[in-house]
């Protein structure tokens, strides 16, 4: 359960102002139920997946975490490219107090990167980093998933791995994502939300929160 | 359209989410962390094997060799005291362990800011376990080097021990301070770097490693005395010679690390989504 308590959010702007990205969001999201915000860039996704993690203090409210939730995953983040893929999973074990065969066993499969595995990941590709990084935080126990964008990187084998494991997950965990693509929403959410302008909404059907996304991003081509 | 009500929490449901928070869990988890992040830390710096952790006592053992070396070659009179290696290196790797420590918690943020998408890795974790690995290392250093002095030479020995206990116990306070505030400001303004390296001759020069600041002329002590590794060189003097007249304020360096240390902190704190974009 993630409860919401009359949760603002504000940014100073330089020059003066402030910039709101949630004012006085209040709610819960019980566990099992799959979430899915969009909001156009800027909108403050990201800082509601910050806030989530708690790697961000809100202005003022509060959010009560009960569960074990993720970091923002997302591609890149997460690991130090001076240690080896295997040090980074220990790091990573450690830090959420999980067991690191597991880990290793299932990262072995999932991200294909063979001997490199003790190599440091400095030395990897794009994709190779990509794939590690998920397939770690695919390996470790959540009780909520903090996906924020950037699902459908890589080659179209790794997409479809991606999507198979996330399908997975969102039967027994909850999958809490942020993104501007409708698509992502269909595929993994059971709710659809929209942020704008300091306000989060919530709609009855994912169709509409589609909807509702689709005409404010017509809206700014127009404003712009 | 219609709109979705979540749940709200009501008073009760509140309140004992409220009662669940408490400190000992957070705090055993900042333990595991920091722990990791040690961890993390010494890989790096020693590189995976142990013959690793030999190394970091190649730059201090060069810099022993090399007064030696100077010794012989130019026989001058000694500062003070009989043996004038052991008057040099009380200055200079004082000096060093300040410099060295202080410039490598400088990068402790900008080096892991990787992992700072964990919620659990924050500026001031990656401070901490960085100035304990620093503070591990140096102290076994400053160990092994005044233990062979020592037996290298039956006139020298050292006058206090648990005074050159509290002498670098001052001096790891003030480089650790230092080094959280160099911290905070390098990964805020990248090119403070380049200033604080030029920093470190006059530092060297200031800090009385070559002469006994009180000998100087007084206007001149007193501009030097500023310079808080100086205090922190006179308090190992005054515990290594019995008669030793120092240039010594002792709280001047201790406040100077807490006062540096807690802006670091705070600041850590209050900048931290800045510190990591």
């Amino acid at each position: 359960m993630i409860v919401f308590d009359k949760l603002t959010k504000r940014y100073p702007l330089q020059g003066g102002g402030h910039v709101t990205i949630l004012e006085e969001f209040s709610g819960i999201v019980p566990e099992g139920v799959n979430i899915g915000i969009l909001g156009r860039n800027g909108a403050g996704k990201s800082t509601m997946m910050r806030l989530i993690a708690g790697s961000e203090q809100p202005t003022s409210g509060s959010i009560y975490r009960d569960g074990r939730i993720s970091w923002p995953l997302g591609f890149s983040g997460g690991l130090h490219p001076a240690l080896t893929g295997r040090q980074n999973m220990r790091f990573i074990a450690d830090l959420y107090d999980q067991d690191l065969g597991d880990i290793v066993t299932f990262v072995e499969d999932f991200a294909e990167i063979g001997r490199f595995i003790d190599q440091p990941v400095g030395s990897y590709s794009s994709g190779m980093r990509a794939r590690l990084s998920f397939g770690i935080s695919m390996a470790l126990e959540f009780d909520y998933y903090l996906i924020d964008e950037v699902i459908g990187v890589g080659d179209a084998s790794f997409r479809q791995k991606c999507d198979d494991v996330l399908t997975l997950r969102r039967q027994t965990t909850s999958i809490f994502l942020v993104s501007h693509s409708a698509r992502l929403l269909r595929q993994f959410c059971d709710i659809g939300g929209v942020i704008q302008n300091g306000k989060l909404t919530f709609y009855e059907t994912l169709e509409e929160a589609i909807e509702v996304h689709a005409f404010n991003q017509k809206v700014v081509a127009i404003d712009a | 359209m219609a709109e979705l009500k979540l749940q709200s929490a009501d008073a009760n449901l509140i309140r004992d989410l409220q009662d669940r928070q408490s400190f000992w869990p957070a705090f055993v988890e900042t333990l595991r962390v920091t722990k990791a992040m040690v961890q993390r830390e010494a890989i790096t710096r020693y590189g995976s094997s142990r013959l690793g952790y030999l190394l970091a006592f190649v730059e201090p053992t060069l810099y022993f060799l090399a007064f030696i070396l100077l010794r012989t070659f130019i026989r001058d009179k000694v500062p003070f005291g009989e043996s004038a290696v052991l008057f040099l290196i009380s200055g200079f790797i004082t000096v060093r362990v300040f410099i060295m420590v202080s410039r490598r918690i400088m990068f402790s943020i900008t080096a892991n800011r990787t992992l700072m998408v964990f919620p659990s890795v924050t500026p001031l974790t990656a401070m901490t376990a960085r100035a304990a690995i620093e503070t591990f290392t140096m102290s076994t250093i400053l160990v092994v080097f005044y233990f062979f002095i020592i037996i290298g030479s039956e006139s020298t020995r050292i006058n206090d021990l648990v005074e050159i206990t509290f002498a670098a116990l001052a001096l790891f306070v003030l480089t650790i301070g230092v080094g959280f505030l160099n911290a905070v400001i390098v990964s805020l303004f990248p090119s403070y770097r380049m200033i604080y390296s030029i920093m470190s001759l006059p530092l060297l020069i200031t800090s009385g490693v070559f002469y006994v600041p009180a000998l100087l002329p007084i206007e001149l002590a007193n501009i030097i005395a500023w310079n808080p590794v100086l205090h922190c060189v006179e308090w190992f003097r005054v515990a290594i010679y019995i008669d030793y007249v120092a240039t010594l304020d002792k709280s001047y360096p201790v406040q100077l690390g807490l006062i540096c240390g807690g802006i670091g902190i705070i600041f850590s704190r209050a900048f931290r989504v800045r510190i990591l974009d």
